[in-house]
């Protein structure tokens, strides 16, 4: 029996403590009960739009779906593809795969040639990952990391230096790139990559740290910065970042986030919160029926002033026009 | 609904174990090895923080399979006491997988024991390890089963054991996981094969 009564101990003790889930943004049954039927090409990343052609990646490969059609170009099993990008020019898709032998390479779609071919350039190796801004970032055997831009397959920008020396982590906004991590001090720093004329007038600025979860230029010259807790800041407006607006309802990754005017929209579990640059700030559901909410991968612009291309990772791709947060506009939403 | 299958649950256990009166077959001691191998169905969904009760194709997960071992000994000519290993999977509507593992430490009762029909009420206690999209996370267990089991011959019987699991995935209130805080509900149903000695 004293066996038992040790067994029995030692469970009860284990109950106490097991409930744990570190790992994830959200709760693992949450994500089960917000998952959607996959009804369309499963959306892994928004690549953006172009001649009315929206362009992602998916499980095994790489689409363009217009209103008529969808098309795979680059066909991957293996190696996979771990992240894409359009180089700034538009002529091509750089993406970046991982092999079975866990290396990783560069390579190169040309939409002219209709041909994709590797890239070997010094710029190219470490490659970590490959933003959908024509931001990539690499880093080194001895740590250093270089935050680079694709202006075209024959003319990588690497003059951008870092002070960073551990990631933490990286956001990405439509010109910017926001890096978050430490320095060789193991002081906490933010550094933000943007340019405002095209990629000779890259800039880096130093911002104050906070735990970014995202962040989106507004048009007036600033932008508007969410934090963990839900925080919202402008730089634009003073050095010490204090809080201009504080919204509820926020997802933890801000990756849907995107700009009409002087206004920000963050997504929400329910809702956008449009957040003007004076920390005004709004709850405003866009038309999307709530499971759709949860299933929108990103919001990347369309061209046209005030629309926008919505991906979604099971549901399809609406393009969404006419949104005006002045007059609390949804505007309208048409699947392509 | 929530209080209705709760209810249900325990008067199967209670009517069940008064509508039996047996003479007792096993002796302090015996040992009882198992397999077992069927189906696992999701009950329910229960987001305390957010008062959202979900059933059916709400939970967003398919009917799935359950398998296990146990072991288990008299302590009593009615009790036995032992532990489980057992494997679960469901697929979520998406169709990635959500598995668990469930390490149990279980009392069974013999309501009916006669040589050659078994009738077990067991309650389990003990923890899982649940793996869904690349994330893992460990939650405590208990698991209420009932299993009518029919012995082939002195050492071999089979059975059906019907089950109720409920875990616990629960986040601080300072958590930005608060309101994913949910307590689960699923019933596995399974064939078993059972050897004692």
């Amino acid at each position: 029996m004293k066996k038992y009564s040790l067994l029995i101990i030692v469970l009860i003790i284990l109950v106490g403590f097991v409930s744990c889930n570190l790992d994830s943004e959200r709760g693992i049954y949450r994500s089960i009960t917000e998952s959607s039927e996959i009804t369309s090409t499963r959306v892994t990343q928004a690549l953006g739009y172009e001649d009315n052609m929206a362009y992602f990646l998916s499980d095994d490969g790489i689409y363009s779906k217009s209103n008529s059609s969808e098309s795979i170009k680059i066909v991957s099993k293996t190696p996979s593809i771990l992240s894409a990008s359009f180089t700034y020019d538009k002529n091509d898709i750089l993406f970046l795969t991982n092999t079975t032998s866990n290396e990783t390479k560069v390579y190169a779609y040309n939409f002219t040639a209709v041909n994709w071919t590797e890239r070997v350039e010094n710029e190219f190796e470490n490659t970590k990952v490959i933003f959908n801004n024509s931001f990539f970032i690499t880093q080194d055997g001895d740590n250093t990391i270089k935050i680079k831009f694709i202006e075209d397959v024959s003319n990588v920008i690497t003059s951008l230096s870092s002070s960073i020396t551990t990631l933490t982590k990286v956001l990405t906004s439509e010109d910017s790139i926001l890096v978050l991590g430490e320095n060789a001090s193991e002081d906490e720093i933010a550094e933000l990559y943007s340019y405002t004329s095209g990629p000779s007038s890259i800039a880096k600025t130093s911002i104050t740290y906070k735990n970014y979860i995202g962040f989106e230029y507004y048009t007036g010259g600033g932008y508007l910065l969410i934090d963990d807790e839900n925080n919202v800041y402008n730089n634009n407006v003073d050095t010490t970042y204090s809080i201009e607006a504080t919204v509820t309802d926020l997802y933890t990754q801000q990756l849907a986030s995107f700009s009409v005017n002087e206004y920000v929209y963050f997504k929400g579990e329910n809702y956008f919160h449009p957040v003007k640059s004076d920390g005004t700030n709004k709850e405003l559901n866009l038309g999307f029926a709530k499971k759709l909410q949860a299933d929108i991968v990103d919001i990347l612009p369309e061209g046209n002033l005030n629309t926008f291309i919505v991906f979604t990772r099971n549901s399809g791709i609406y393009k969404l026009s006419g949104v005006d947060p002045t007059v609390d506009s949804s505007g309208t939403v048409v699947e392509i | 609904m929530k209080k209705s299958i709760l209810v249900t649950i325990i008067m199967i256990f209670l009517f069940t174990g008064i509508g039996f009166a047996s003479t007792n077959y096993y002796e302090i001691g015996d040992q009882t090895f198992t397999f077992q191998a069927g189906i696992d169905k999701s009950l329910f969904l229960y987001f305390p923080v957010t008062d959202e009760f979900l059933t059916g194709e709400n939970t967003k997960t398919d009917l799935g399979g359950y398998g296990s071992i146990s072991y288990s000994s008299f302590f009593t000519p009615s009790l036995s006491l032992g532990g489980e290993l057992g494997y679960s999977f469901n697929y979520s509507i998406e169709r990635k997988l959500l598995t668990t593992v469930p390490m149990l430490a279980k009392l069974n009762y013999y309501l009916v024991q006669n040589g050659k029909f078994d009738l077990t009420a067991g309650v389990g206690l003990g923890i899982s390890f649940t793996r869904y999209d690349e994330n893992l996370f460990v939650t405590p267990l208990i698991q209420l089963s009932l299993t009518p089991s029919y012995f082939i011959t002195e050492n071999w019987g089979i059975g059906v054991e019907a089950s109720f699991a409920n875990s616990y995935e629960f986040y601080g209130s300072n958590s930005t996981k608060h309101d994913d805080s949910v307590i689960t509900g699923f019933m596995p149903i399974s064939l078993k094969m059972s050897y004692r000695h």
